[in-house]
């Protein structure tokens, strides 16, 4: 029973995962918290939900066309959007992220309806793996096995790659980082899109789970940003580590004592490690010497 | 190499450099000197285009060609690294990765390695902390791997500004007899200092800079011997308050 839990919370958490590392990339290179995150993965999930429903096109290249259509969307609202608000204050910042939330959340509703739909997959919610005294849904083995490689291919190119260093250095010094030479404004898009991308992954993964309808990602995200508190907001690692045991804390709670303690409890640990560690559990903060 | 033409330079409303000329011919090392608040960092900055539209009149030309209204990411690809007051390191990069960002300009891997292993000679200290965050390495540590950050780049001219700055006096005699090196091996430099002593016992030539202009320049051996300069940057004579004759001249304007 215990190790069942933990299992599957692991696979919700790997979710959480994903958006939280979408947050904190962006919030490390642009320092802006993105409301919009969840929705940018909820139309990014509605448009495979098109390729696949309604222009009939394969699983897999349905996927693949709403993976490069996040991608678009989240570098779209970067450049159009945030790029030209040229001295912007955090508080403003936030605002746009929250006007976009809304603009796609009612786009959304306009295009496909608020009402619930199926989302057609080829992953089966009932059919089940055993992995010794585990039992798996296929749905949440593939959930697993896509976020972790999805995750490990994401912090080997954010540890190893040019690009990669690129962006943590514009993190912290973006002036010093253009001096080197680097394309500061386009490398910033990039971590949108590659955000978004996160979300969108998670936003497809999750939807043969919750069904889809324009409110999908409210919950994921609210989680999302608590997973990524609790690793420290400015930690990629951290981020995962925060999801991985944010999807379990509230499995166990919902397995041992109730259901409806799920969220509440979950919320409760975030604010307690908090107040004990405000920097998170993988947070860390250098002082600038002057 | 570097030809700066009496060029202007405007915070919003305010002048901080008032028809400011100077020159740096290649393979030398030429120092800007001046006190706190002269406009050093301010004529580095608009070189290396930080400063959006400035400067706001004047020519300011490497090799031959115009650098006024290029942007920081195609002046360095130019060959021109500047190196930051204040240590601007990555803190939360490893000393292998800012060193990586050094050289982010540049495709030629083999010279490249080559580059990597000079800096690391002159810099023993930090081969040894090549994996460590650099946010946890000392003042003087931290200087040297910001010029090491720039030679990374394999820079043509290098523009370093006040590398002596908060370093221990033995810290500052070591940096400055790299700089030398760095310069003896073929990378033209200009060295922004308020440190005169240290900076014309390696300097070939050198400008002083007063309220954002230039109020004497001359071969660094001269600056060494010249009365004003021993008086007010040397802190040699000291019967006459610092910055007196200046403040004298401009009150004159004014009045
Ligand atoms: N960002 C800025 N906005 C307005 N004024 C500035 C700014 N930066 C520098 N200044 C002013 O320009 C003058 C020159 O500054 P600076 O170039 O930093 O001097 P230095 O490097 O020689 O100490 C100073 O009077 C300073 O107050
Ligand atoms: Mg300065």
């Amino acid at each position: 029973m215990f190790v069942q839990l933990i299992v599957s919370g692991l696979a919700t958490g790997s979710l959480y995962a994903l958006l939280a590392l979408g947050l904190v990339i962006i919030y490390r290179t642009s320092n802006v918290l993105n409301f919009a995150q969840g929705e940018i993965a909820m139309v990014s999930t509605f448009v495979a939900f098109t390729f696949l429903e309604t222009l009939h096109i394969p699983y897999l290249g349905a996927f693949l066309l709403a993976i490069v259509t996040s991608f678009l969307l989240g570098a779209a609202i970067e450049i159009a959007l945030l790029r030209p608000a040229r001295h912007p204050t955090p508080l403003g910042l936030i605002i746009i992220t929250l006007g976009v939330q809304q603009i796609l959340y009612g786009a959304a509703g306009w295009v496909w309806g608020y009402d619930t739909k199926v989302f057609p997959s080829p992953l089966s919610d009932t059919k089940i793996h055993r992995l010794g005294s585990v039992v798996l849904s296929e749905v949440n083995l593939w959930i697993l096995t896509a976020s972790i490689i999805l995750m490990v291919a994401f912090l080997v190119f954010f540890r190893y790659t040019r690009l990669g260093v690129a962006m943590r250095a514009i993190s912290q010094n973006p002036t010093t980082a253009r001096l080197m030479g680097a394309r500061t404004p386009w490398i910033v898009s990039l971590t949108w899109a590659i955000a978004s991308v996160l979300g969108a992954v998670a936003g497809i993964l999750i939807a043969p789970v919750t069904f889809l309808d324009p409110n999908m990602m409210l919950n994921p995200l609210l989680k999302a940003f608590a997973a990524a508190t609790l690793g420290g907001m400015n930690s990629l690692a951290g981020a995962v580590v925060g999801g991985g045991s944010l999807g379990i804390l509230e499995n166990l709670v919902g397995g041992y004592l109730t259901p409806e303690l799920k969220d509440s409890v979950a919320f409760f640990v975030i604010v307690l490690v908090l107040c004990l560690r405000p920097s998170g559990l993988m947070g860390r903060h250098y002082r600038r010497r002057v | 190499m570097l030809r700066i033409s009496n060029i202007e330079i405007y915070y919003g409303p305010v002048r901080a450099i008032n028809g400011v000329s100077l020159e740096v011919p290649e393979g030398r090392i030429v120092t800007l000197l001046g006190g706190n608040g002269a406009g050093k960092t301010t004529i580095l900055k608009t070189i290396c285009g930080l400063l959006e539209d400035q400067p706001d009149t004047g020519v300011i030309e490497f090799m031959g060609k115009r650098l006024n209204g290029l942007n920081p990411e195609q002046i360095v690809r130019r060959g021109i690294t500047y190196i930051q007051e204040g240590r601007a390191i990555f803190e939360e990069l490893t000393v292998d990765e800012n060193l990586l960002m050094g050289a982010y300009v540049r495709r030629d891997v083999h010279d490249l390695r080559r580059d990597r292993a000079r800096v690391l000679n002159y810099f023993p200290v930090l081969g040894q902390r090549l994996y460590q965050l650099a946010g946890t390495l000392s003042g003087g540590e931290q200087q040297m791997l910001v010029i090491g950050r720039g030679l990374m780049a394999n820079p043509r001219l290098m523009l370093l500004d006040e590398p002596s700055l908060g370093l221990a006096p033995a810290m500052v005699k070591e940096v400055f007899q790299i700089i030398k090196t760095i310069n003896e091996e073929g990378t033209t430099i200009l060295l922004v200092e308020q440190n005169a002593k240290m900076a014309l016992q390696i300097a070939h030539y050198g400008y002083l800079l007063e309220a954002g202009r230039i109020v004497l320049s001359d071969e660094a051996e001269s600056l060494l011997d010249n009365q004003d300069v021993r008086n007010h940057y040397l802190g040699i004579a000291t019967e006459v308050a610092p910055k007196g004759v200046t403040r004298h001249k401009k009150k004159k304007r004014w009045r």
